[in-house]
């Protein structure tokens, strides 16, 4: 790394950015995992009542499983308030993201809570919510890297719904025919 | 055309194949290794059209036969009444594997070949899923 670079990074160091900034890098973590998804940014979905949620994907073109993420500031506010969010909303993936390396500084508490996993464990039954970290690379550009892989959760009844929202959106991101 | 009977089960096999050599495509491209990335671009086409062929018709060209595979999913094309968008791709993708494998030069950067190369097989992609519904749901059934 450049000198130059060094210092750049040393400028914004623990400088949390916008939330909203954090969204492309996410997607981009997601595209690397999914094929062909389609994804939109705070979009209303059915059954989760009526709340926006930051980022949603829908694999393999829109015909494959939905995944959901809520962006929060803090690895504490993602493992508590954001987990509370996710839970709720019905998608076979579910994750929470936080600004971490190079944006805000290191929380050894809010650590070992994610080290635990338990947060992120349904009480009863399959899945777990996965973590992503959003973190500040060389010449102050955001990268995203996941922390904690998301488990499948099982949902049930929800191909019609997806079919209608693919159909009634239009994606902000989506690999063209 | 020389073909081959397949059980339709076994579609899944050169599904799952494909998706992982799509990923991997993806993976590679990331690390500007665009070479290796369009050629597994080339092999998750050709197995994602494998996987079509198989479970539409019980049957798959023989290894090797690549130009019969794009004729073959035409025929199931036309059968089905479905856009022929697919094997036009597939046939695009096919004509460049041989300059990527077995060509004297090698390209270092992302050229409009390997950069076209990588479109077709993601809209090939997009074709399979629009088109072939079951492909989606097949894979999460039986994951």
């Amino acid at each position: 790394m450049g000198n130059k670079d060094s210092k750049v990074i040393n400028k914004w160091k623990n400088v949390p950015v916008r939330e909203e900034r954090c969204y492309e890098p996410i997607a981009r973590c997601l595209i690397r995992s999914l094929i062909v998804p389609r994804i939109y940014f705070e979009r209303i979905w059915p059954r989760s009542g009526g709340s926006r949620i930051d980022i949603i994907a829908i694999d393999r073109a829109g015909t494959g499983d939905i995944h959901v993420v809520e962006v929060c500031k803090t690895l504490n506010e993602s493992l508590t308030e954001g987990v509370e969010i996710i839970a709720k909303i019905p998608a076979h993936y579910r994750w929470v993201a936080f600004q971490g390396e190079g944006l805000l500084p290191h929380n050894e508490d809010a650590e070992f809570k994610l080290l635990s996993e338990e947060p992120l464990l349904p009480e009863t039954g399959m899945g777990r919510i996965g973590v992503i970290e959003v973190i500040r690379m060389a010449r102050n550009d955001l990268g995203a890297n996941i922390k904690v892989k998301a488990e499948r959760f099982q949902v049930k009844d929800i191909s019609t719904l997806i079919e209608k929202f693919v159909n009634h959106e239009k994606a902000d991101i989506e690999f063209k025919e | 055309m020389k073909v081959r009977k397949f059980d339709r089960v076994r579609f899944l096999n050169y599904y799952k194949r494909a998706e992982e050599f799509y990923l991997a495509m993806s993976e590679e491209a990331e690390f500007e290794r665009y070479n290796a990335s369009a050629l597994l671009g080339i092999h998750a086409a050709i197995a994602l059209a494998d996987s079509v062929t198989i479970y539409e018709s019980g049957k798959r060209v023989a290894e090797e036969q690549h130009m019969d595979a794009v004729k073959f999913l035409k025929n199931i094309c036309i059968t089905k009444r479905v856009s022929k968008d697919g094997p036009h791709r597939l046939g695009q993708i096919l004509s460049r594997k041989n300059s990527i494998v077995y060509g004297e030069h090698f390209k270092t950067i992302d050229t409009d070949e390997l950069k076209s190369i990588r479109l077709n097989v993601e809209r090939l992609f997009i074709w399979a899923y629009t088109n072939f519904k079951y492909l989606s749901k097949e894979i999460n059934l039986r994951r």
